[in-house]
């Protein structure tokens, strides 16, 4: 019986109790811990947003959450604690079922017992009764007796098992409440965690707004704080950066100023240190010379003197050799000198040499002249004689042709030119032969052409280029007049032959013009006559300088005459006119004739030629006619 | 080329495989006789990943494929549930772990060849950290049993013996020497819808199980967490229990709730606080009377490490309840007591009020279904007037007055913002 009592509690208590509690625990714990997951999560970043948001919102949405999870567990709580309580409940129950139970097993004991002790007692009885029907009647009894004993014990198990059967049906209906309310707790759980996540989310959404307010208002006021701060900043800074350019400026300034300052100290230091040092050097030459004075003195003066003479002896000799130098020079100098004027001599002498040269070749020159105009006028008058000849021999063989061959009368032509010939030849000469007494005077009058050449010259400036005058500014007057000579003669086409022949025709030009004022006022002034004469007397070659230009003009004029007089065309006709002695028609005439006579010439030829071969053939034909007689005569010996 | 595309429209190029994927095809299908997975190319070894059968044996996949796609599909194809966040994020973890668990309660001792287990054990050991066993298998004894059941009635004493003799479970100290990572173990020694069936004995451990059991858990050097639920486990069963755990390196959990550990029992625990570095007990619906309670207070007095203790649902009473309350004046590190459901009064109450004033390191305390009346509630009332660290009171269901129970509240709700705010100070947010 006992079994079946603790079976039951057995069953009851692992089967109804441990689920519940167990699952509810699971899950609460699940429960809160999701919860709290969250909230970490909620926390974290509450904590990350910001520490100086406002805690006010964040403390209202905790206690709320707070609040919210506790009634919310609490809720779930409960519910276990129910579950708890009905276990305990139960258990009591259970315990006073048990103790009833046990009492009535201990009555039914008790009285089992005594029915028992009963039948035991009887079967002594039953044992002492020997008839049989007795025997049978005790057990009956005994049986009777048994049979109630098994009754009541049949009974009491039957209750026993009802009461069994009972409590299992309660255990199964306990069961299944726990289930439900397992089921209830879950989905109470269920929408919890719904209801807290949504709160958490909520929160976390209200937070995260206000947070994000409170970012953005702090972020603007930084910002703008930040910009107001910069701002000054930067003023600082330029009107620092200015100050200190100024102040760099002035440093610089002043630096430059100490430098300067500086440096003059050091150098007025420097130099009054050099001062004192060579004041004081000076004092320590000074005190050394004293002393090396002293000392010398100490040795002794005929030491000093020797050196003395040695150093004189020394300069001395230092200073014949500067004369024997200077000596040496000036000979040289000398020497040179002599040499340069036995160069210039030389070279003089050469010069002089080369004019006799020249003036030897002039009068070659004049002589071959000489010589030449002989020798043409010997020429000429060969040449005419010649021609002459010719002449009269074509004129003759002219009238030969006429009168033998044409049989024409021949008359003499006119022969003019032939005479014309003549004069021309005798004035040229004498021209050449005028030139020459003068030539000779003009040696006489070197100085006067000399004196006029400078007038010329000094009159002339205007016909000689600037540019060679100012070349010749600083040359002498000698020169000078060389040079402008030379260049006024190239300028007007004239020889350096020339010049004396100009010189001479101022001169005389001079003097027609002088003659000829004295021809117009002979009687006007004698005084002055007399002076101009005077003058003539002194130099005859002191032209007025006004007339320098005419008479240049006139002389130019002249020359170009007498180049002009020296035309041959008289020589040309007169040549032609002795070309001419043979007219054409006498030509044609000759020609005819030479042809015909060439003509008459061939045949003679022919002739002659006909005449030579007869006779070559007599000759030949006597010749064979020798040999025949020869070989006759052979043939007959 | 032409006919063959004239013939079947929906030819393309594009179906013809290239050469690296067949070759890793061939990989894939020749996978069990040679294992090439360590030269290949990350993406090659998804491919190979994603194309390996989950039917192959264990030996070649075990330590070779690492954890991911292809221990994922090995699971879903067992289970239809699959979290793998309880398993550490670990596919591979969670596939040994469920694969052991399950030839553990499909293990028939005397049928199934212990072989079957241990050929797994070498592939299991790095990666199983946690055993879940929900249900054990009792041998078979088919229609001796029966009539052993039917002849139970006559002569019980001698048939539990002898069923005691015979009814053992699987033997635990084989697997647990091997694992060398399991960190928690859980065990229900039940048999899960055996339906009409039912039979006692399927729902408690012999003393042979309890003392293997014991001794394989003296061998695991690793264990932190130790579950026995539901499994009759009585005084004597605890002795050995606790007598094994004495001094066990790891354990800080043990939990050995909805048994019928009697003051007996207590004891032992009581012992084992203290020579251990538990730091949770939980004990709750057991038969714990007056007696176990000192025991345990006796030992919470000298112990420096427990933090937790759940003594709901036990026999504990006015004497027990004084005990704990004057075991906690002298104690610094227990941070949650569970006495709800003791049958306690306004004395435990009282007791416990006193020290509630003392104490600084409870956080909770649940009291709730006791007895506890209006005196009760007065006291708590009064010494939470002076508390400032306790965050949790529940005295549901004890018969306190309202007044005292909302004025508890308050100084609890105080008390949780006050704590809120030290954690805000300290910077540091912990949840406990």
């Amino acid at each position: 019986m006992e079994h079946f009592v603790s079976m039951e509690m057995a069953k009851e208590e692992p089967g109804k109790e441990p689920e519940p509690p167990v699952l509810s625990d699971n899950e609460d714990t699940n429960g809160v811990s999701t919860q709290k997951d969250e909230k970490q999560g909620n926390e974290k970043e509450v904590v990350v947003e910001g520490r100086k948001t406002r805690k006010q919102q964040e403390k209202e949405s905790q206690k709320k959450i707070m609040n919210l999870r506790r009634d919310l567990t609490a809720f779930v709580t409960d519910i276990q604690t129910a579950a708890d309580a009905k276990v305990v409940q139960k258990r009591t129950q259970l315990g006073e079922a048990k103790q009833k139970r046990e009492e009535l097993l201990e009555k039914d004991v008790k009285s089992s017992q005594e029915k028992f002790d009963e039948i035991a007692s009887r079967w002594l009885i039953v044992s002492q009764k020997v008839i049989l029907p007795d025997l049978q009647e005790a057990l009956n009894k005994q049986q009777q007796l048994c049979a109630v004993l098994i009754q009541d014990k049949k009974k009491l198990i039957n209750e026993l098992q009802q009461e069994l059967k009972l409590g299992d049906d309660s255990y199964v209906k306990h069961l299944r409440k726990n289930a439900e309310e397992i089921d209830l707790m879950i989905e109470r759980m269920e929408d919890q965690i719904q209801i807290l996540t949504q709160a958490y989310r909520e929160e976390l959404a209200q937070i995260e707004r206000v947070h994000q307010q409170e970012l953005k208002f702090l972020l603007s006021e930084d910002i703008t704080k930040w910009e107001e701060d910069l701002k000054e900043l930067w003023d600082k800074e330029l009107e620092s950066l200015a100050e200190r350019r100024k102040k760099v400026e002035e440093y610089e300034e002043k630096i430059h100023k100490l430098r300067f300052k500086n440096a003059h100290n050091t150098k007025v230091l420097e130099m009054e240190n050099n001062a004192k040092e060579q004041a004081e050097e000076r004092t320590n030459q000074k005190i050394r010379n004293a002393t090396v004075l002293e000392k010398l003195k100490h040795q002794g003066l005929e030491e000093k003197e020797t050196q003395f003479r040695l150093s004189l002896a020394n300069l001395k000799r230092i200073s014949q050799r500067d004369e024997n130098n200077l000596q040496k020079l000036k000979n040289l100098y000398t020497k040179e000198q002599k040499e340069f004027t036995r160069h210039s001599r030389k070279l003089s002498e050469n010069y002089k040499r080369q004019i006799q040269k020249y003036e030897r070749l002039k009068v070659q020159l004049k002589h071959f002249a000489v010589a030449d105009g002989k020798t043409f006028e010997e020429m000429w008058l060969m040449t005419d004689a010649e021609a002459k000849q010719l002449a009269e021999r074509a004129l003759l063989i002219d009238s030969v042709i006429c009168k033998q061959l044409l049989g024409l009368s021949w008359e003499r032509p006119h022969l003019a030119s032939l005479e014309l010939s003549g004069p021309s030849r005798p004035q040229e000469l004498a021209g050449n032969s005028d030139s020459g007494p003068e030539r000779q005077e003009e040696n006489f009058f070197s100085d006067t052409q000399e004196k006029v050449k400078e007038l010329l010259c000094n009159e002339t400036d205007f016909l000689v280029e600037t540019k060679v005058l100012k070349l010749l500014a600083p040359l002498e007057n000698e020169e000078q007049t060389d040079m402008k000579l030379v260049t006024l003669l190239y300028s007007l086409g004239l020889n350096d032959k020339d010049l004396p022949e100009l010189t001479d025709f101022l001169i005389k030009y001079e003097h027609q013009q002088k003659e000829q004022t004295k021809d117009a006022c002979a009687s006007s002034d004698f005084g002055k006559a007399e002076e101009t004469r005077a003058t003539t007397n002194s130099g005859p070659e002191l032209i007025n300088p006004d007339h320098v230009l005419p008479a240049l003009k006139s002389f130019l004029e002249h020359r170009r005459k007498s180049s002009a007089q020296r035309d041959s065309s008289e020589h040309e006709a007169y040549w032609e006119s002795l070309g001419n002695v043979v007219s054409e028609e006498k030509l044609k005439l000759w020609d005819a004739a030479e042809r015909n006579l060439k003509q008459y010439h061939a045949v003679l030829m022919e002739i002659s030629d006909l005449t030579l071969e007869t006779d070559r053939l007599k000759q030949r034909n006597a010749e064979l006619r020798m040999q025949l007689q020869q070989r006759l005569s052979s043939t007959a010996d | 080329m032409r006919r063959i595309i004239a013939e079947n429209p929906n030819w393309s190029l594009v179906v013809v495989p290239s050469l690296s994927s067949m070759c890793l095809q061939s990989i894939v299908n020749n996978f069990e006789e040679k294992q090439i997975f360590e030269q290949l190319t990350p993406g090659q070894r998804d491919f190979i990943q994603e194309g390996l059968s989950p039917t192959l044996p264990l030996r070649v996949t075990a330590n070779l494929i690492p954890d991911g796609v292809y221990w994922k599909r090995c699971c879903e194809r067992r289970w239809d549930l699959c979290d793998v966040s309880r398993y550490g994020h670990s596919w591979r973890r969670m596939f040994f772990e469920r694969h052991l668990e399950n030839l553990i309660e499909l293990f028939i001792p005397e049928v199934t060849e212990p072989k079957a287990v241990l050929d797994v054990l070498p592939f299991c050991k790095s990666y199983v950290r946690r055993l879940n066993v929900s249900q054990l298998l009792p041998p078979i004894k088919e229609p001796q049993g029966e009539k052993d059941g039917e002849e139970n009635d006559l002569d019980l004493a001698i048939d539990s013996e002898h069923d005691e003799a015979c009814a053992h479970h699987f033997d635990f100290g084989l697997v647990l020497r091997e694992l060398t990572h399991l960190e928690e173990l859980a065990l229900v020694y039940r048999v899960k819808e055996c339906g009409m069936n039912f039979e006692w004995k399927m729902f408690e451990m012999t003393k042979r199980d309890c003392e293997s059991l014991a001794k394989a858990l003296k061998s695991s050097r690793t264990l932190k967490l130790f579950r026995l639920h539901q499994s009759n486990v009585e005084d004597k069963k605890c002795r050995l229990l606790v007598k094994h755990l004495l001094d066990h390196p790891s354990l800080r959990e043990l939990d050995l709730s909805h048994n019928l550990i009697g003051n007996g029992g207590a004891r032992a625990i009581g012992k084992l606080l203290a020579r251990s570095k538990l730091e949770v007990l939980n004990v709750c619906d057991n038969k714990i009377g007056e007696l176990g309670a000192k025991a345990i207070a006796r030992a919470l007095s000298r112990n420096s490490t427990l933090s937790s203790l759940n003594l709901r649902l036990n026999l504990v009473r006015d004497e027990g309840g004084a005990a704990i309350g004057e075991a906690l004046r002298s104690n610094t590190t227990l941070h949650h007591l569970n006495l709800g459901g003791n049958d306690m009064t306004w004395r435990a109450a009282s007791a416990l009020s006193d020290v509630l004033i003392e104490n600084k390191t409870l956080r909770s305390i649940n009291l709730s279904c006791n007895n506890l009346g209006k005196v009760g509630g007065k006291a708590l009332a009064e010494a939470m007037s002076h508390n400032t660290t306790l965050t949790e009171l529940n005295v549901l269901l004890t018969e306190v007055d309202e007044q005292n129970a909302s004025f508890v509240s308050e100084v609890v709700c105080a008390n949780q913002r006050s704590e809120h705010k030290k954690q805000r100070k300290t910077g540091s947010i912990k949840y406990p």
